[in-house]
């Protein structure tokens, strides 16, 4: 029938249509103050030389554990369900395409936008480092671009999921804001409330097994072990010292384990997702 | 062969049946007129047909292909213009065409088809400024990309000018000629009087009348009216002329008559009856029942 699978023209037509929207403009505007702000930050309160590199390099962790799960997610929230809403999906399936090329289309589509524009905000910031201190800590930054991306992509999945679960913008946007409360700001704290609830105390030391294997399911964690797999280098795995020094430590404690769980954080909700989206009359 | 064989089909959304038991079938190469007021089922009809919706039973035949099934594989075939439907703001309605054709994988030229719909002056503009009439030709163009066999049209003439529907229906003419069956749905009878082969009228989910224009205008009872004028006030004649066989109504207006006329009514028998009266007829003139006229008996009144 085709030539090309039809969500690769599905994925170059949402790049052409979103690369032109002014969210874009304010996703890349947002990093970009993020990642010069952060990258001078040193310098101005006067460190400078290779101890500037380092504070600034540190500096970035938090920042992309908050913002890009965010910036993701209104990246993805309305890609399919605001067009449903406008009827464009009408034209979109009136021709030769499953509603499965739309999703996976739309989640390329949109994951190339938003990792791209990390690419370029990163590159500008370590740019930048490099004019102000004279060097950088390139396998930090690297970690840190495999962190951003992982939790780009995964969040976009995430995202794009809720949009093809749901009939309304008003029901996505409720969703992903519940999504993102939950797994960016109280995922760990949730566990350790387990952890306290069970064990009678409050300890991030020797957490037993099941905590341990929570929190290896955080995104953010998963995205931080896999770029210290990749990197080793210093961005810490957050769940080194918590899981105690037993011997015989579970398998999910190990750091490769951080890849299937990206994986299972795009798969799981795009298969919902899709399921969802599949039955629905539109 | 049968372009579309609907068999049975209904769909309901939770207790309404948006379409209780329909059956429909377009030949190939007609063009099929798909009438009815909104709500009446057309557009979930349409739906089920292209793969929006899932009926909650029976079958669907499209071009020999299931459309319930091979929806995919069948849309290579069709061209469809949908209802309530919007464009992609930032793209041109160049990169529109050319995103059918590439999913379509077939070699039009985006500028001929933006041509023959009559958008040759917006071709690089976005469609995100785009009036209604404007995105329907855009889809249009959509549509008829990759010569389909089948076009299905949902409310093509909605935000057309008179112009514009007659542009419309000049191309569903040359389509048709080069082979295409067209199935095209409007709630406005004049919409398909012009082009249509055949006109279904369905009304609460349901095919209330199937036939040609002619015969639709047969079956809805003839309904020509003869409008006769007199010399003098024509009060004094209604209650002779109701009287007569022929005759299903009578309406006197000062000195004009309008007489609804039975199926084989002569009008020649009547005029003759009004100038026995003693009346002087000025002036007479027959009116045929407007489609609008047959279209409102098939769907008013009583379900």
């Amino acid at each position: 029938m085709s030539g090309q699978p039809g969500w690769l023209h599905v994925a170059k037509k949402d790049l052409q249509d979103s690369a032109r929207s002014k969210l874009l403009l304010g996703v890349i505007g947002v990093l970009l103050v993020l990642s010069v702000v952060l990258s001078a930050v040193p310098y101005l309160v006067g460190d400078t030389g290779s101890d500037g590199a380092e504070f600034a390099a540190a500096l970035f962790q938090t920042p992309i554990g908050i913002f890009l799960p965010v910036l993701a997610a209104m990246i993805g929230y309305m890609a399919i369900v605001q067009e449903r809403e406008s009827g464009s999906i009408r034209v979109l399936l009136g021709l030769p395409l499953r509603r499965s090329d739309v999703v996976v289309g739309k989640v390329i589509g949109r994951s190339i936008v938003i990792v791209g524009a990390l690419l370029v905000t990163g590159l500008i910031g370590t740019v930048l480092m490099f004019a102000l201190y004279g060097s950088v800590e390139w396998q930090q930054m690297a970690a840190f671009g495999i962190l951003g991306g992982v939790l780009s992509v995964v969040y976009v999945a995430v995202a794009i999921a809720v949009s093809a679960s749901v009939s309304s913008r008003g029901k996505a946007m409720g969703l992903i804001v519940a999504i993102l409360l939950v797994l960016v700001y109280a995922y760990q704290y949730l566990v350790l409330g387990l952890v306290r609830i069970v064990e009678g105390s409050w300890t991030l030391e020797n957490v037993p097994d099941y905590a341990l294997l929570l929190l290896s399911l955080d995104p953010n964690v998963a995205g931080s072990r896999a770029a210290g797999y990749l990197f080793s280098a210093d961005i810490g795995d957050p769940l080194e010292g918590v899981a105690g020094e037993s011997a015989q430590l579970p398998f999910y404690a190990e750091q490769w384990t951080a890849f299937p769980v990206i994986v299972l954080w795009i798969v799981v909700p795009l298969a919902i997702g899709y399921y969802r989206f599949g039955k629905a009359d539109l | 062969m049968a372009a579309i064989d609907i068999k049975a089909l209904q769909k309901r959304y939770g207790d309404v049946r948006a379409v209780d038991d329909l059956d429909l079938t377009v030949e190939d190469g007609e063009i099929y007129g798909f009438l009815g007021p909104n709500g009446a089922g057309k557009s979930t009809t349409i739906d089920c047909l292209l793969g929006y919706a899932t009926p909650t039973s029976g079958e669907i035949e499209v071009l020999d292909y299931d459309a319930i099934e091979e929806s995919v594989a069948l849309r290579q075939h069709v061209g469809v213009l949908p209802e309530d439907l919007s464009m992609y703001d930032r793209l041109t309605a160049r990169k529109h065409v050319q995103f059918a054709i590439d999913v379509k994988d077939v070699d039009d030229d985006p500028e001929a088809l933006l041509e023959r719909v009559g958008l040759q002056d917006a071709i690089d503009r976005k469609a995100g400024g785009f009036s209604t009439g404007m995105s329907q030709r855009l889809a249009l163009a959509m549509a008829l990309v990759g010569e389909p066999e089948l076009l299905v049209l949902d409310e093509p003439t909605s935000g057309l000018d008179p112009n514009g529907a007659r542009e419309l229906r000049e191309i569903i003419r040359e389509e048709n000629e080069r082979g295409a069956t067209v199935f095209f749905s409007s709630h406005i009878m004049e919409q398909v009087e012009a082009v249509c082969d055949r006109v279904g009228i369905m009304k609460s989910g349901t095919m209330v009348a199937e036939d040609d224009v002619a015969g639709l205008r047969a079956a809805a009872g003839g309904g020509s009216t003869l409008i006769v004028t007199l010399q003098q006030p024509a009060d004094g004649l209604t209650a002779t002329i109701h009287g007569r066989d022929d005759v299903t109504s009578v309406q006197a207006d000062g000195t004009s008559l309008s007489i609804s006329l039975e199926k084989n009514a002569r009008k020649t028998a009547i005029i003759g009856a009004i100038e026995d009266e003693g009346y002087s007829i000025e002036d007479f003139r027959t009116q045929e029942a407007s489609l609008e006229d047959i279209f409102a008996s098939y769907t008013e009144g009583a379900a």
